[in-house]
């Protein structure tokens, strides 16, 4: 009868029905574990990990239980009950999860700080894509914004699951304007526009708005020069290091929640940007267009792989790569070659400068042969 | 009845115990497959892994936060977990294209992902495209 039921229930102490409590729980636990013994499921040991724990809150549980805690035995009772219940959900097998299908679940609001750093962080996932598909370039500098943004991210899941939310939502802002930055400068790297960053509009306030403002014009002011072919101008660099620099000032800024810094560093930035783009104009009315190019190209060309060059010697030898004197030789060789090609292609001696840099990738691939294969290196047939 | 839970700048109600325990559930199935998958992945990702770790310990603390009937935090913390594993997933994704692609050009996402040998392979690459740039303007001009 449903009224006696009540009235047991009225007179039940905490004693008896935490006593009922632990009787189920341990009931439980012991059917658990023989589905786990038997279970061929994927997540076999995840279930088991679960069903540990469910135990040893069981053993606290009896121990509050015999000395008249009740209420902090129900507890213990709670959580081990927790844990039984995802290893059945484990046990279960739910294989058919997909990240696709979850995503559903977990649907943030647009202008959330969940959403914003999903958007980020699937944005950084999509940058890695473009470039591996795409096969492009990346320089050393896109690669170092990279690391930074990658950082800050990081940051930002941080200070999201510590419940501080706005650190989580400056990092993040930070984060995606940095991006953009790695964007643009893989566009002008590989003179193709892989993608643009996209902002959402909950991500986009005034301090935002001006850096995204100072990252369009410093993206115009890097085509414009090179497409003038006079990057090698000692003024321009200097003045365009600068604006990075206040390029960096800002970001921080945005990311330490000083929001009044960022306007004077944009300022600032601009002005800089406004000196190149002078300085670039006078460049461009001082020599022909044609020449400017042929010297950019092949004096550039040189001093970048000089500057490679090194590097690979460097690494090579903290890895000790095998045969490190031949290689070194072949290193060595192919910048020799390649200078007295770039010299060659300043005197228009084309078919010479052609056959010289050809001898250089020669000896750049005996020597990439040596450092990462390990088969016996050869002079192969180039490719071009 | 449903309480306000502080989802960034928004509320949203918290779900109940049943859905959150399903949803950490389904966020423990993900990454156990997200961990055999970068198993059996060529490129060891540090940044997946460590996006695999990170999940992994917040998930510990999901579970214990429900179970000591704390939902709001329960549901935050499946959030990240989310976050976490969503991105390890995406950044998967890449990997396999890398590894079945097997082009030169590797982005590393943080200098722990980058060893000696990938450093050096990407200098080669670069090298490699300053020579074939080079003497594509000689056969050009």
């Amino acid at each position: 009868m449903e009224w006696v039921r009540k009235i047991e229930t009225y007179f039940v102490t905490p004693k008896v029905s935490t006593h009922k409590a632990l009787d189920l729980l341990v009931a439980t636990i012991s059917e658990t574990n023989k589905v786990v013994e038997i279970t061929q499921s994927t997540f076999k040991n995840r279930a088991l990990a679960h069903l540990t724990l469910a135990e040893e809150q069981y053993d606290l549980a009896l121990k509050h239980f015999q000395q008249g805690e009740y209420t902090a035995c129900q507890r213990q009772i709670e959580l081990s009950s927790t844990h039984l219940q995802m290893a059945q959900l484990l046990l279960d097998g739910q294989s058919e999860v997909e990240i696709d299908s979850i995503a559903a679940v977990f649907d943030f609001p647009k202008d959330s700080t969940e959403y914003l750093l999903n958007h980020l962080l699937e944005s950084i996932a999509r940058t890695k894509l473009i470039v591996e598909s795409g096969n492009l370039h990346v320089s050393q500098k896109a690669q170092d914004i990279l690391f930074e943004t990658v950082k800050v991210a990081k940051q930002s899941l941080s200070a999201l699951k510590n419940d501080e939310i706005e650190d989580a939502r400056h990092f993040c802002v930070a984060a995606l304007l940095l991006l953009t930055r790695v964007c643009a400068l893989l566009s002008i790297d590989n003179r193709q526009s892989p993608w643009q960053v996209d902002f959402p509009e909950a991500a986009v306030d005034e301090p935002v708005a001006r850096v995204r403002h100072l990252l369009r014009e410093m993206t115009t002011c890097l085509n414009l020069i090179a497409d003038a072919g006079i990057v090698n101008s000692a003024k321009i660099e200097r003045h365009f290091k600068e604006a990075e620099e206040h390029l960096g000032e800002s970001i921080t800024a945005i990311m330490e929640a000083e929001f009044y810094l960022v306007e004077n560093a944009v300022i600032a930035a601009l002005s800089e940007l406004d000196l190149v783009r002078q300085l670039a104009a006078h460049s461009a009315s001082a020599t022909e267009p044609d020449d400017r190019n042929v010297l950019f190209s092949a004096e550039r060309s040189f001093k970048a792989l000089e500057a490679e060059s090194s590097k690979i010697v460097r690494i090579a030898q903290k890895v000790a790569v095998r045969d490190f004197r031949i290689f070194q030789r072949r290193i060595d060789s192919a910048l020799v070659y390649f200078g007295r090609a770039a010299f060659q292609f300043k005197g228009d001696n084309l078919p010479e400068a052609l056959r010289l840099a050809t001898a250089a990738y020669l000896d750049l691939d005996f020597a990439w042969q040596i450092a990462l294969t390990t088969a016996k290196p050869e002079y192969r047939d180039a490719d071009f | 009845m449903k309480l306000p839970v502080k989802l960034g700048a928004m509320t949203k109600s918290i779900p109940n115990r049943k859905e959150i325990l399903s949803r950490l559930a389904q966020l423990e199935i993900l990454l156990c497959r997200l961990q055999d998958e970068l198993l059996v992945c060529e490129h060891k990702n540090t940044v997946v892994q460590d996006c695999i770790d990170r999940a992994d310990k917040t998930l510990k603390s999901a579970v214990q936060k429900l179970g000591r009937g704390d939902f709001e935090s329960a549901t935050h913390l499946a959030n990240v977990i989310f976050l976490r594993l969503n991105f390890g997933k995406q950044l998967m994704v890449a990997e396999i294209l890398e590894s079945e692609i097997g082009e030169s050009e590797f982005l590393q996402l943080t200098e722990l992902d980058a060893t000696h040998e990938s450093i050096l392979a990407a200098s080669f690459a670069r090298s490699d495209r300053i020579i074939r740039e080079f003497i594509e303007q000689c056969k050009s001009k």
